[in-house]
Order: structure tokens, then C-alpha cells, then sequence
């Protein structure tokens, strides 16, 4: 159960990380603060801050939502005693977590900028699919 | 049920996280409560200078310097939503000078081409139309992978000189004038678009219309205020 706690905390956190992305995309929020760097605005604003002229963050959101109810749904009975929650939130997690060191190869290697609230997204994402997975082997041994 | 107590504290703690992540957004999002704050010191000289590019009368007792950038989507919300209620109902009236300052940012590859066609439009009198232009279309022009090929659509379509706004792009001749402006936005610690100064005082925060007019009302009250001759921008 604990595994399914943290998830979803670390999912609402990158639920509102992501959304106020997208909306900085938007334009509906002011200049954001990224250190003084500009780095941000460069990840943000630039061409790969879209995909199919929907924001990239906008997917983020969209992913850390999807992860929020099936974290609160394994939490509720009778998910809490089943393993397929734990499992989707592995397999969601997973592609997340593909879809973050994608990014972050474009980051590093093609637009030559850091943004660190996309850093910021990537160690949640990446703490979402650990605990995941860690609950994936306690479930495992459990019903073994 | 024992489950449900068990986890009471922990959606308590879900929600204070969903409360303060929603106040930082809204605060971010202009849910800023008070109103416009002036920076406590003048910033900016008065008497900066030409640079940019103003429109309005000369004797308008406000002015507002803007510096702003082109690849910014929160500029181009600003330009397109708040600046044409602005420009009829402020500066056409005689009360608002607005002078627009180049501030191309950092890290954004495509503004430098738009700076530079927005300053060469501007060598033929027609910096408005073309600001207009490239905001109106900057999600288009930024996407493009030739930017400048839109822009200069942008310049034809206008019904500029060609030649003129050719050679001005190709030489590079208005950049001196945008690097100068970004020069001053630097030296009075600019760090983000947009950023205005009202009669050389920094901005906090940017402004919708009507807050505008509330600093513009308590800066210089609209009594008797008659639309001033020489005030049309285009």
C-alpha cells in the first residue's frame, strides 16, 4: 500500500508541476523562474516544446493524471488486495519514464539547454516507476 | 472502514499539497492580490533616450516602456489581448506614449530574424504593422524552420519596399538599434518579457487593461483629458 501512496503523491506533485508547464506554454502564466538561465523558456518555447501542436507538458499532465486515479483507485477496495494497479502503474511509469530520457536527450544533445522543471518531472517520474517496481516484488513475494 | 481512517491523514496530505500548488499557479497565473506594485526606486532615466519605437503623442504625460520579445508567447498574449484596448483607449486619447523596446531573449533561436524584420519594417514607417504581424502569426513563424521566409511574407504583404527590407535584413542594418535596446533592458536588470517601466519606474508584474488605466488614472487623472492631435500610431 505504501508504494501505491507514494505514486500517487509523487503523481499529484507532477500533476501540478506539469500543468503549470503547460500553461506557461500557453502563455497564460507569467515568465518562469528557471535560475536565471532562460534554459526554461529555450526547452519550453522552442519547437520540441510541442508535439502535434499540443504541448509537451500537456502529455506530462496528462500521464501524471492517468497515475493519480489508478494509485488512488489500488487504494480503495477491492483494488487494495489486487496486484493489477501496482501493474499499471509499472506499465505507465515505463512508458513515462521512455518518453522522459527522450526528452532529455533532446535537451542535452539537439537543443543544448537544461530546463530543470523538466529535471524536476524526470526524478518524479523515475520515483513513480521505483516505487512501482518495488511494489511489484513485494506483491510478487507475497502471493508466491 | 479501518482502511478509510488509516488514510485520512494521507489524503489530508494530498490535499494542502493540491491547495499550495494551486495558489503558486494562480499567484503565477495573475491571481495576484492588491493590485500593481511600482518598484520602490526609478529605474529607468526619463530621458533614456530615442531607442525603441513609440507611439502616441509627445506630450502624453505617461509613458510606458515595454520590453518585449518576439518568440515570447506571454508578449504575444499581451500584444494581441491587452495592447489594442490600450492603444485606442489610452494612448489614442493623448495620455499613454508607448514605446516598445527590443529584448530578444536568450535561447530563443527564431526572435533575433524577428527583432531584425520588425526594425527593418520600422526603417519604412511601418514597425506597428509588422509587430502586429509577427505576433498575430508567432506560432507559425516559431515552428517554421524558415522563419524568415514568413517574415518577409509578413514585410510583402504590408506592402513594404522589398528591396529596402532586403538589403536591411541581408546587411543586418536595424540590429544595431535592437542590440541597443537589449543593452538597456540589461543595464536596468530586465530578466524576462514582458517587462514595463511606467515613467521609469520597473513594473511588478504585467498588467491587464484595466489595471493600466487605474496606474495611468493615478499617475495622471483623465480630467479634461481631450484626444490629443499628432496621437495615431499607424
Amino acid at each position: 500500500m505504501r508504494h501505491r501512496m507514494a505514486a500517487a503523491t509523487l503523481s499529484l506533485i507532477g500533476l501540478l508541476l506539469s500543468s503549470y508547464l503547460t500553461l506557461h506554454r500557453l502563455g497564460v502564466v507569467g515568465p518562469i523562474a528557471c535560475g536565471g538561465s532562460g534554459s526554461c523558456d529555450r526547452v519550453q518555447l522552442g519547437p520540441y516544446g510541442a508535439l502535434f501542436s499540443i504541448p509537451v507538458a500537456a502529455y506530462g499532465a496528462a500521464g501524471y493524471l492517468a497515475l493519480l486515479v489508478v494509485a488512488l483507485v489500488g487504494l480503495q477496495e477491492p483494488w487494495a488486495g489486487r496486484r493489477a494497479p501496482t501493474l499499471w502503474l509499472a506499465v505507465i511509469s515505463g512508458v513515462g519514464v521512455a518518453f522522459t530520457i527522450y526528452l532529455t536527450y533532446l535537451e542535452l544533445f539537439v537543443i543544448h539547454a537544461v530546463c530543470t522543471w523538466c529535471l524536476a518531472s524526470a526524478g518524479i517520474i523515475a520515483g513513480i516507476f521505483v516505487a512501482s517496481m518495488i511494489g511489484v516484488r513485494g506483491e510478487r513475494r507475497q502471493g508466491d | 472502514m479501518a482502511a478509510g481512517r488509516s488514510l485520512t491523514p494521507f489524503y489530508f496530505a494530498l490535499a494542502l499539497i493540491v491547495v499550495a500548488g494551486g495558489v503558486l499557479i494562480s499567484r503565477s497565473a495573475g491571481g495576484r492580490r492588491g493590485g500593481l506594485s511600482l518598484a520602490p526606486t526609478a529605474t529607468m532615466p526619463p530621458t533614456a533616450g530615442p531607442r525603441g519605437v513609440a507611439m502616441g503623442s509627445d506630450s502624453a504625460p505617461v509613458e510606458v516602456a515595454e520590453y518585449s520579445d518576439f518568440e515570447c508567447p506571454y508578449c504575444a498574449r499581451f500584444a494581441v489581448l491587452q495592447l489594442p484596448d490600450i492603444e485606442q483607449r489610452l494612448v489614442a486619447t493623448g495620455r499613454v506614449r508607448w514605446r516598445f523596446m527590443h529584448f530578444p531573449l536568450e535561447g530563443h533561436e527564431k526572435s533575433p530574424q524577428a527583432h531584425l524584420a520588425a526594425a527593418c519594417a520600422n526603417e519604412q514607417g511601418q514597425f506597428w504593422r509588422m509587430h502586429d504581424a509577427i505576433y498575430q502569426s508567432q506560432a507559425d513563424w516559431v515552428a517554421s524552420r524558415r522563419p524568415e521566409r514568413l517574415l518577409r511574407d509578413f514585410a510583402q504583404r504590408l506592402g513594404l519596399d522589398m528591396g529596402r527590407y532586403d538589403s536591411c535584413v541581408r546587411e543586418q542594418r536595424a540590429w544595431t538599434g535592437v542590440l541597443a535596446d537589449r543593452r538597456l533592458g540589461d543595464s536596468l536588470g530586465v530578466g524576462a518579457t514582458p517587462t514595463m517601466f511606467i515613467n521609469g519606474h520597473k513594473l511588478q508584474d504585467v498588467p491587464t487593461f484595466d489595471e493600466l488605466r487605474h496606474l495611468v488614472d493615478s499617475i495622471a487623472p483623465p480630467a479634461g483629458a481631450a484626444p490629443a492631435p499628432g496621437a495615431p500610431r499607424r
